[in-house]
């Protein structure tokens, strides 16, 4: 309520007064400005501590030497702090028990308030006050008297309402005890008290909503998708999602990347149902589950031959199994999924004769250019069998033409560069509900923003001395946009002052009203 | 400003350069009209409408409330000239900025709203906008316009000046940013801020009323009036801060994989909106009005500053991660020449605030004032 309402204010809404029950202590405290405030201040602090403290990377926890490595790193900034702090949950804040607790807190505010207010605002609503005190209507920051109106106090009111009723006004009116006094009451736009609830209402299930829907999806987050081979992302997906191509588009200037692609095709039940190209902002969406793109990973084909041309089994090293037979026509997938000391993307080959074996360690630097028929920019060290301490070569893969390893000539290894695409497979259900309650929450703020609740009284009393005449007060109330309120009334004011001469002159028709209005300012 | 004689044309350095002048001269013409206003003030509060025609009878009045527009409120002796003068330059800078982003957005190939440039000329842009919708064409005053002006100007030397050159390049989208969603997310920030800013400017006015007691309160309209403005700027801003809040989540579930994912911006945005909620609740719940509400706003609008550009600063400082910092950071590797720009963050801040507490000392310590009267 506004300052100037205050009469209103205690006239209109019955506060609820803190008792000795410990429930009704609760209900009051959750109903303080004050620690509304709090709670306010106490989520916006933490969520700001969570922009200045760096935070785990989602799901580090449970990797031991990634979360080592995250804590040295925080050891150097905050010392001997970092195990209180770690333990306290500040380096994962957002998904911390106390900010948890904070959000919990604020929810059951919003709704214990919201429950609080309804009451009274219905109340309010359902129940106006018709007959106010004359300290209230003095109170009241917008007023016009109309004084000795030479009308009855019946066509006064009928005068009154038709005025409010072309201001969208609804009037009630009563009469005093005695009955010489006339009381109206009108209001407008009551609904827009009941669209706060509507609005808070649809925050608190989107907060609720965001909650629980996040306890039923899954995840998958950097899942390679390697040219050709069908994808089973598992978690009971019955289809697979093949990769079929991946490529790059840039800008008219060659360097700059414009758009990352990767053709995609669902399979079901074996056969090809969908084919989709993604792209970073267009991700496929099959059956509820998603397919982002998120990167992609350089990869090769090898393929090693004899003298004769007699293709040779190739394997990357640590994958067990038959020699023979795990390579496809295309030749063996180097997916260089390890990670060197240097930090670049790692794979070793192997070629298993009947009296050696050849190990080649094979590192991708991707910042070096070639040409699109060259050799990939991949560094290689060659070994003998397991003489690893005594490479046979160290150096760049040829620009062109087939790789040789000194003293084994004989043999040719070759390469096909090609590209997999690194996707995000996850499952979000309850998006839409999420967006709905979002959808109404926003309409519901912008509406209860740009509509007023409105209410106006009027008395209408027999004129002191002259029978047969009225006097009228007119007064009215918004909760917000006054200086609007205050044209608004003046409108309202002078509709009512039509009505009332209008009423006189059919009163007494033989006289001309004279109502031009002699306005005349007041130092 | 990066702008040498040669280069006068039809240009971007050129219209900016005019734009930031205009500004200039806009905020000496809104604060020469404010004080050349004739000292008396006149309050018609109500008028008295007598009733003399026949029918009522000799005696029977009507009184019917003033009309709340300033001028009449106020006896409208202001210089309409200088005022007029005033709204003309704003309206000036206004189609020069205009033209300036037009331009760029042609010759760039994409709406022009990814680098911290782009966005600080949008915001200085966008509150022109509605201050001139918003005040002067909706709420009939310009007894804001100074306020505002000045800090479109500050955030408009800040674009020019502090922000170095390679920073102010177009640059090519980044493949999370080709989508329409770029368009309709990055509009509703630069409302929203805007509709702060001017919320601030109001806040500014507030100030001013409230803590001078000499020629300048005079000039200003009431306490009440101004209180209002601010209130109406903020129930411009707020919803579209939701909208930037919803079609973030939005995006993000598209681009990003998640609609959500406490990257700093995100935290920051829903810290603005957070901080604006709480103003809407102390005025509409809680009926606060006054100065408190002309600090909230500041307030507000200093977490939207950092919102818009600090938390580029924030993740330098910090050495946190986020996915956010396209305005400065475009093809990968570090933002250059950041120290500059921060600095300027950080001048323009404490501009405002200095601002704000000048005002204040001016009230407390009455004798910086006594001096010289
Ligand atoms: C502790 C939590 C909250 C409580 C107790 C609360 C309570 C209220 C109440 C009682 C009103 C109605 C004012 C009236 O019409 O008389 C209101 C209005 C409003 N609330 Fe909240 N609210 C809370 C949280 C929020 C939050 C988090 C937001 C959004 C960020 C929000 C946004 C709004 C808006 C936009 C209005 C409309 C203001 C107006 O009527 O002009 N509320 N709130």
């Amino acid at each position: 309520m506004s300052p100037n309402g205050k009469g209103a204010a205690s006239l209109v809404y019955a506060q609820k007064r803190p008792g000795r029950d410990p429930i009704e202590t609760i209900w009051a405290l959750f109903c303080s400005l004050r620690f509304a405030v709090v709670l306010n201040l106490g989520l916006a602090l933490a969520a700001m501590l969570g922009t200045v403290i760096p935070q785990m990377q989602p799901g580090l926890q449970n990797f031991d030497t990634e979360l080592n490595g995250f804590l040295d790193q925080a050891r150097a900034r905050y010392g001997d702090f970092t195990g209180v702090l770690y333990w306290a949950g500040f380096f994962d804040l957002y998904n911390s028990l106390w900010f948890r607790m904070l959000v919990v807190l604020t929810v059951f505010g919003i709704v214990i308030c919201t429950l609080n207010r309804w009451g009274p605002t219905m109340r309010l609503i359902r129940h106006p006050i018709v007959r106010v005190g004359d300290s209230f209507l003095s109170g009241l920051s917008e007023k016009a008297q109309f004084r000795a109106v030479p009308v009855t106090a019946t066509t006064a009111e009928g005068a009154l309402r038709s005025a409010l009723r072309r201001g969208r006004y609804r009037v009630v009116s009563e009469r005093s005890d005695d009955g010489n006094t006339l009381y109206l009451y009108a209001d407008r736009d009551r609904w827009s008290k009941l669209v706060t609830f509507v609005s808070h209402a649809a925050l608190v299930m989107l907060i609720l909503s965001a909650a629980g829907i996040a306890q039923f999806g899954w995840r998958e987050q950097s899942v390679y998708f390697y040219p050709g081979q069908p994808v089973d992302i598992g978690h009971g997906v019955n289809f697979s999602v093949r990769n079929d191509k991946f490529w790059i588009e840039y800008y008219p200037d060659g360097k700059a990347v414009k758009e990352y692609k990767d053709n995609l095709a669902v399979i079901e039940d074996g056969k090809q149902v969908l084919t989709k190209t993604i792209i970073v902002n267009d991700p496929l969406r099959y059956k509820g589950i998603n397919y982002f793109l998120v990167s992609y990973q350089p990869v090769l084909y090898a393929k090693a031959t004899d003298v004769g041309g007699q293709s040779l089994p190739l394997n990357r090293m640590g994958v067990s199994g038959p020699v023979t037979g795990t390579a496809t026509t295309a030749g063996t997938l180097v997916n260089f999924n390890s990670t060197s000391d240097e930090g670049l993307p790692e794979d070793l080959l192997q070629l298993r004769l009947k009296d050696h074996t050849l190990t080649l360690d094979m590192k991708y630097y991707q910042d070096v250019e070639r040409a699109d028929n060259e050799n990939p920019p991949v560094f290689v060290v060659g070994y003998l069998d397991k003489n690893f301490d005594k490479p046979v070569y160290n150096g760049f893969l040829p620009r062109t033409g087939p790789f040789q390893l000194p003293g084994f000539e004989q043999y040719k290894f070759s390469f096909q560069k090609d590209t997999a695409a690194v996707l995000e497979v996850a499952k979000d259900p309850g998006i839409e509900v999420i967006a709905f309650f979002f959808a109404i929450m926003t309409a519901g703020f912008t509406l209860s923003l740009y509509t007023t609740f409105t209410r106006c009284w009027a008395k209408i009393t027999p004129h002191e001395e002259r029978p047969g005449a009225v006097n009228v007060v007119l007064a009215g109330l918004a909760e917000k946009n006054k200086v609007t309120f205050e044209r608004d009334f003046e409108r309202l004011a002078t509709r009512a002052r039509d009505a009332l001469a209008a009423a006189v002159s059919q009163a007494a028709p033989e006289e001309t009203p004279l109502l031009a209005a002699t306005g005349q300012a007041e130092a | 400003m990066g702008f040498e004689p040669s280069q006068v044309g039809f240009n971007e350095p050129t219209l900016t350069t005019l734009t930031w002048a205009c500004y200039l001269l806009a905020f000496l013409f809104y604060t020469i009209h404010l004080l050349t206003k004739s000292a008396g003030t006149v309050r018609v509060a109500h008028r008295q409408m007598a009733l003399a025609g026949a029918g009522m009878g000799a005696g029977g009045t009507v009184e019917v409330p003033g009309t709340a527009s300033e001028g009449r409120r106020l006896g409208g002796t202001y210089s309409p000239i200088l005022g007029r003068v005033a709204s003309g330059l704003t309206l000036l800078a206004w189609a020069s900025l205009t033209s300036a982003i037009g331009l760029r957005w042609v010759q760039g190939g994409h709406y022009p709203t990814v680098t911290l440039y782009e966005i600080a000329t949008m915001i200085v842009w966008g509150t022109t906008t509605i201050y001139l919708v918003l005040f002067e064409g909706v709420l009939k005053t310009r007894a804001a316009g100074a306020f505002v002006v000045v800090i479109v100007f500050a955030l408009q030397t800040y674009a020019l000046l502090f922000i170095p050159a390679d920073l102010k390049r177009t640059v090519q989208l980044v493949p999370a940013l080709r989508s329409y969603w770029l368009m309709i997310h990055v509009s509703m920030a630069i409302i929203s801020y805007s509709a702060f800013a001017a919320a601030a400017g109001a806040g500014l006015t507030f100030l001013a009323k409230h803590y001078s007691r000499g020629r300048l309160g005079a000039a200003l309209p009431s306490e009440a009036a101004i209180e209002e403005f601010m209130f109406r700027a903020v129930t411009v801003g707020f919803p579209f801060m939701t909208l930037v809040l919803i079609t973030g989540a939005i995006w993000a579930q598209e681009a990003w994989t998640k609609a959500w994912s406490w990257d700093p911006k995100e935290v920051w945005a829903l810290v603005t909106w957070l901080s604006y909620a709480a103003y809407l609740h102390v005025r509409v719940q809680r009926g606060v009005r006054g100065v408190t509400m002309a600090w909230l706003s500041l307030i507000g609008f200093v977490i939207v500053l950092i919102t818009y550009m600090g938390v580029n600063y924030l993740v330098q400082w910090f050495g946190l991660s986020s996915m956010h910092t396209y305005a400065v950071d475009n093809n990968g590797g570090a933002p250059p020449g950041i120290g500059v720009a921060g600095l300027g963050m950080v001048l323009f801040l404490v501009g405002l605030l200095g601002l704000a507490l000048f005002s204040w000392l001016r009230i407390k310590f009455p004798t910086m004032r006594g001096s010289r009267k």
